[in-house]
């Protein structure tokens, strides 16, 4: 059980997320999607080395994209050195897999579900990147100004969503289910009730994520507005009293549910993509940074992949705990986790769209 | 656990390198008078800050937005909190600059650098005594690395004789640093000193001394 108690702790950590330096201080002005941390001394020292990594890996971009366009064999050192740094930027602080990991603990996704979720968002994360930069920088010529204008709207977009996402997880997953224990209907084991408001909810949840991807720069307002539109979808009044079905579980991504988690990580590009991409496209040879592009989110996606797969073993491996001693405390545990993982994205979520409108726009 | 995590945080890596040179000129008096310094950003920063900017048929950029750039930089690195990255310091005491001067920013179309050039006048030259002076050049946010690997990175100008530079690079930067630079507020008003405490030892220290 302590081996157990240990990997939950180890997945926890790891997944300390930072809040970002608000950007609008800093003299030179280039998009910022990394940041700093916050842990203990040796999860400082991890990502410290980390870190090293990666600036190592970043500076050779430039010498790489020089040597495929002198010589086409050499698209695998720029594959390669992108793939690398994806990784060790996806290993780093950052609120990505830390999103994507509560989500997947906040929905008992399968650690299938957990690893396609971190490679779509991945994959979406590189595809905004791409777009941007081929449609501001190279269609319209538009200068850094302007594309860190628009960066920094995706980011609050993004940053917009998972405070919606989150908003919306805390009703489904803790406020409801405890509302729903203080009223009169028994103690219930309560995971599926909840697992079936989710899907009520999430009709009318959808339908705002689109529509802030769009929006380029969405009112601050707007965001906190989300939360409340669910509450009317979330209750239907499903209260189910047997045992989750194993196959709901494990079954398939629900896409409509999982399309606005997706949206919340991928739409705010990464700052390393960008500059590679603009550098690419500065020494005419734009494909070597839609190429290094993919790698890094190849990179990225696997590395998240793999913590979310630990993320899903972590939260098992918790409820085994609980299982031992009951099965009410199994589920009672289980709610606990996807209520505090729930939380957990509405905090990050409000602390990171927090710092971006407090960073000046 | 969430409360460690609402603790903002410096940038924990830096997106921009830079090639720093940094010249301290003395006066006829023998003081020191100001610091002259020579930023050569990564090729990567170059490419991304002048896209989408109207270039010549040789890649070169006009004077004017050249012009632009060095007064759009040098006002936000005047900020309070950026303090030119620069501290210079006699006696355990901050001097005060003077404004800055000779702002310039070149663009090497070849190589695809920019760098800017510009000089910081003391408020009041200072001259070195037992003590020395010390200039410390860095980013407080991380943001940028700094480098002063070329030889002859750091110079004297017109120094007395007997007067010598010595140059220590930073040390790691370590969590319980961090941290104290994660409470940095966003907009400080009378930052400096504050941050300076904080961040001994984490700088490119130039130690002027004369004897």
């Amino acid at each position: 059980m302590t081996a157990a108690r240990m990997a939950v702790l180890a997945v926890a950590l790891w997944l300390l997320p930072q809040a970002a330096w608000p950007q609008g201080a800093h003299p030179f002005g280039v998009p910022e999607s990394g940041g700093g941390l916050a842990g203990p001394d040796w999860l400082a020292a991890l990502f410290g080395q980390i870190s090293a990594w990666q600036t190592h890996f970043y500076r050779q971009l430039t010498g790489a994209v020089r040597a495929w366009q002198a010589d086409g064999a050499a698209a695998w050192g720029l594959l390669g050195l992108s793939f690398a740094y994806g990784v060790f930027h996806a290993l780093g602080p950052g609120h990505g897999k830390a999103v994507i990991a509560s989500y997947v603990l906040a929905n008992r996704q399968t650690a299938r579900n957990g690893a396609l979720l971190a490679l779509l968002s991945a994959l979406l994360q590189a595809l905004v990147a791409i777009g941007l930069v081929a449609v501001l920088a190279w269609l319209l010529n538009a200068t850094a100004p302007a594309m860190n204008r628009a960066t920094r709207g995706l980011e609050t977009a993004s940053y917009g969503l998972i405070v919606a996402l989150g908003a919306w997880l805390v009703w489904g997953k803790a406020l409801r289910p405890w509302l729903r224990r203080a009223g009169p209907r028994s103690p219930v084991p309560h995971a599926h009730a909840h697992e079936h408001a989710y899907q009520h909810a999430h009709d009318g949840a959808h339908r705002h994520a689109p529509a802030m991807a769009h929006d380029a720069t969405p009112e601050p307002g707007r965001e906190s507005s989300h939360g409340p539109a669910h509450h009317h979808h979330g209750d239907c009044g499903c209260g189910h009293a047997h045992a989750p079905d194993p196959d709901q579980v494990a079954g398939p991504l629900q896409w409509r549910k999982a399309g606005s988690a997706i949206l919340a990580m991928g739409l705010r590009p990464c700052s390393g993509a960008l500059i590679v991409l603009v550098f690419a496209l500065s020494q005419g040879f734009f494909m070597a940074g839609v190429a290094a592009a993919l790698a890094m989110g190849l990179g990225t996606g696997l590395t998240v992949a793999a913590l979310a797969v630990l993320a899903v073993a972590a939260g098992g491996a918790a409820t085994r705990l609980g299982a031992r001693l009951s099965a009410a405390w199994a589920a009672r545990l289980r709610g606990l986790i996807e209520a505090a993982a729930a939380l957990f994205i509405l905090l990050l979520g409000l602390l990171l769209l927090g710092g971006q409108l407090a960073g000046g726009a | 656990m969430i409360a460690l995590c609402a603790v903002p945080a410096a940038q924990a890596h830096p997106h921009m390198w830079i090639d720093a040179r940094a010249r301290i000129a003395f006066d006829p008096q023998g003081r020191i008078a100001a610091i002259h310094q020579d930023w050569q950003f990564d090729e990567m920063f170059g490419a991304y800050t002048t896209q989408g900017l109207e270039k010549g048929a040789d890649g070169s950029l006009p004077a004017d937005t050249l012009q632009g750039m060095a007064k759009d930089w040098m006002n936000a690195l005047g900020e309070p909190v950026s303090h030119y990255f620069t501290r210079v310091a006699a006696g355990g005491r901050t001097l005060a600059f003077a404004a800055p001067r000779d702002a310039v920013v070149r663009w090497n179309p070849q190589d695809q650098r920019l760098t800017l050039s510009f000089t910081l006048p003391l408020a009041e030259p200072v001259a070195p005594d037992a003590g020395g002076v010390q200039v410390d050049i860095y980013d407080p946010t991380y943001f940028v690395a700094y480098a002063f690997d070329a030889t002859g990175a750091v110079a004297l100008d017109g120094a007395p004789p007997g007067c010598k530079p010595a140059y220590r690079p930073p040390r790691e930067l370590d969590w319980k640093t961090m941290q104290q630079l994660a409470a940095i507020p966003a907009d400080p008003d009378a930052l400096p000193e504050e941050l300076f405490a904080i961040t001994k030892g984490l700088t490119h220290r130039i130690e002027v001394g004369c004897r």
